[in-house]
């Protein structure tokens, strides 16, 4: 259910990622790999930092509730773009007329006045029985930002406002404290009404600068009575990184080197070969962040 | 017997030391000896291939392709290792290559042989499935030791006192069936169960402990010999290694998946990992005294129980094999 993927490194062109390898973003819209029972249908959405660009702090944004690989204006515009950072999302939802499919629930989520982006792959049970209690949390100024009518809207909001600045230089130290803090909310917010049932929130969240993704479920191995859950098994999340990506013996790949200057972290690897895929533990952050060309990877154990 | 028959049955015999005239016999029946040239790669990495491989003679160098390492030469094997078990035994790609040596020769055991012994010949796939889980828990202490090397020699963020203190007060309480009584009808269904019958089930879940474990609560102690099994039915179940108050995760098990230490296998052995509950947790506990006296009264069940334990010593020795690369490329609680 929804599919992600982040990239931060050498400036890429994006249909290198969205198109081209034999398990593309694209692709995994109707033919997910690590996720086969439901498609992802009800959305694509793209925001991409280019370095060059005008006013290259801020991300260039591109949302559709249609289905991507219907989609030609994507296609052309992927030929031509080589940002530094991209992080994309496909929403798939349960095949249900309950569900709302517009333009206000595709991912990512950038709120005004601010570069940090959000995606979220995973679903809060009994969402709409936490949402007012969530409020307290939420600084004034994004409560009015709030569009449309995801549990990740809200996540994001809750996020953003454990910042103390949302649109300045951010540590890699503040974002992680600032994660473990949201998902602390809510699991304080889930206890007051007794909702012990699985929960993923697989976070990714950017600025352009860094990308922090969490493998995180809610009460996992708790499900409904009586009700198979699309969101039973941990959901899933990988990165590869080295060089650069692209076409490199015959397949897609990162060029294997001993410096780290790209990386992709996303729901499932972009090949069906996943040699050079790494997977991410279950309840751990991970952090990349570019520094002087070169990435960091730091990772931690998250135990709320 | 001709003298080539003879020559395969010592070879036979040399590795497979617990298999009786007659099962050799059958296997040598319905087995292959093939040779490899120097240099042939017989098992790529990331591709998936159906048979599992018996050194007799020569060597083997397995080697990977590593995130961030390029290729890394990993180890030489010589005769009596199995070869491609994790792949061929959880039905995923490997995660290594194979290149043969000089004058390498290898037993080659089909799957479609292996799925036929579960009709024909359970206790040669049984005696088959203990050979490999043997050596597979030497390389988990193996691995063990590497691990805990590097893991003190890190800066890693250490446990707290009261998380410590938590966890040796947080104690199972025992449940009934009737309170479970959804998760018990779920595990009968199960694929972890598909090839039980209901009888072996009921079986089993009738000489089982139900237990409710808090979050944090420890199940299997590293460095101790605990020969328990344990199903999670409700919640999940993490796997760590402790070195100085340092935790290092290895991988959570999730409902319907059984777990045990090595000490089931290697009755000398201590368990070389942690087992602790990550969630509020409903478990099924099969105890030491009932799997002793499964294997000896009710040996048909065993052996199909043997294989859920043998899979999941392949699981933790994956898992364990993945550590040892995180701590290789990430910055990892420091």
């Amino acid at each position: 259910m929804c599919r992600i993927l982040s990239y931060l490194g050498k400036p890429i062109i994006v249909e290198e990622l969205l198109y081209k390898p034999d398990n593309s973003f694209i692709k995994q819209s109707y033919h997910p790999q690590y996720m086969s029972h439901l498609l992802n249908l009800a959305g694509f959405g793209m925001v991409a930092w280019d370095g060059v660009s005008n006013n290259p702090t801020l991300p260039y944004l591109y949302k559709t509730p249609q289905l991507p690989f219907y989609d030609e204006n994507l296609r052309n515009l992927t030929k031509k773009i080589m940002p530094k950072c991209i992080l994309a999302h496909l929403r798939g939802v349960e095949y249900s007329n309950k569900q709302i499919v517009s333009m206000q629930n595709v991912h990512p989520f950038v709120f005004d006045n601010t570069n940090i982006a959000l995606a979220h792959n995973g679903a809060l049970y009994e969402f709409e029985k936490m949402k007012y209690d969530l409020l307290e949390y939420i600084k004034p100024s994004y409560i009015k930002e709030i569009k449309g009518s995801t549990d990740s809207e809200w996540i994001y909001a809750v996020f953003m406002s454990q910042l103390s600045s949302p649109a300045g230089q951010i540590s890699a130290e503040e974002i992680a404290k600032a994660i473990i803090e949201t998902l602390k909310i809510f699991h304080r917010v889930r206890k007051k009404h007794n909702i012990i049932v699985n929960s993923p929130v697989n976070l990714f969240i950017t600025n352009g600068e860094f990308i922090a993704a969490t493998r995180f479920v809610f009460d996992f191995g708790w499900f409904p009575k009586h009700s198979i859950s699309p969101h039973a098994s941990y959901h899933t999340l990988w990165y590869t990184y080295g060089d650069s990506y692209g076409y490199y013996d015959n397949e897609y790949k990162m060029k294997s080197s001993t410096e780290k200057s790209s990386i992709i972290i996303s729901s499932e690897p972009l090949t069906q070969d996943t040699t050079t895929w790494m997977s991410v533990p279950e309840y751990t952050l991970i952090i990349a962040s570019l520094k002087e060309n070169d990435i960091i990877i730091t990772s931690q154990d998250i135990n709320i | 017997m001709t003298s080539t028959l003879n020559d395969q049955l010592v070879k036979y015999k040399s590795i497979l030391h617990n298999l009786d005239a007659d099962e050799l016999d059958m296997l040598i029946q319905h087995t292959k000896i093939l040779a490899f040239n120097k240099g042939d790669v017989f098992i790529q990495q990331g591709s998936q291939h159906d048979e599992l491989y018996i050194i007799i003679e020569g060597t083997v160098t397995v080697s990977a392709k590593i995130l961030g390492h390029g290729i890394a030469k990993i180890e030489t094997l010589g005769p009596g290792n199995f070869l491609n078990e994790v792949s061929f035994i959880m039905k995923a790609p490997s995660a290594t290559s194979i290149v043969a040596g000089e004058s390498l020769q290898c037993i080659t055991i089909t799957r479609a042989y292996f799925d036929f012994l579960d009709i024909y010949s359970p206790i040669t796939k049984y005696k088959i499935i203990a050979t490999l889980s043997k050596q597979i828990c030497c390389r988990i202490r193996d691995i063990h030791t590497k691990l805990v090397k590097v893991i003190a020699s890190l800066d890693m963020t250490t446990r707290s006192f009261v998380v410590e203190v938590i966890k040796s007060l947080n104690k199972p309480t025992m449940l009934t069936f009737e309170d479970v009584h959804e998760s018990s009808n779920e595990l009968k269904q199960s694929t972890l169960f598909k090839d039980f019958t209901d009888k072996e089930i009921e079986l089993i879940m009738k000489s089982s402990e139900v237990i409710s474990a808090k979050k944090n609560c420890l199940l299997i102690q590293e460095n101790e010999i605990d020969r328990t099994c344990y199903i999670v039915l409700r919640g999940a179940v993490q796997s760590s290694i402790i070195q100085d108050s340092k935790v290092a995760k290895l991988s959570v098990i999730g409902p319907m998946i059984l777990f045990c230490s090595i000490s089931i296998i290697d009755h000398a052995a201590l368990s070389t990992i942690n087992f602790t509950t990550c969630e509020n947790s409903i478990l099924l506990k099969l105890t030491p005294e009932f799997l002793e006296q499964l294997r000896t009264t009710n040996t048909e069940l065993w052996h199909k129980f043997y294989q859920l334990i043998g899979k999941s010593i392949i699981s933790l020795e994956r898992s364990m094999d993945k550590l040892d690369i995180r701590l290789n490329i990430e910055t990892y609680n420091r």
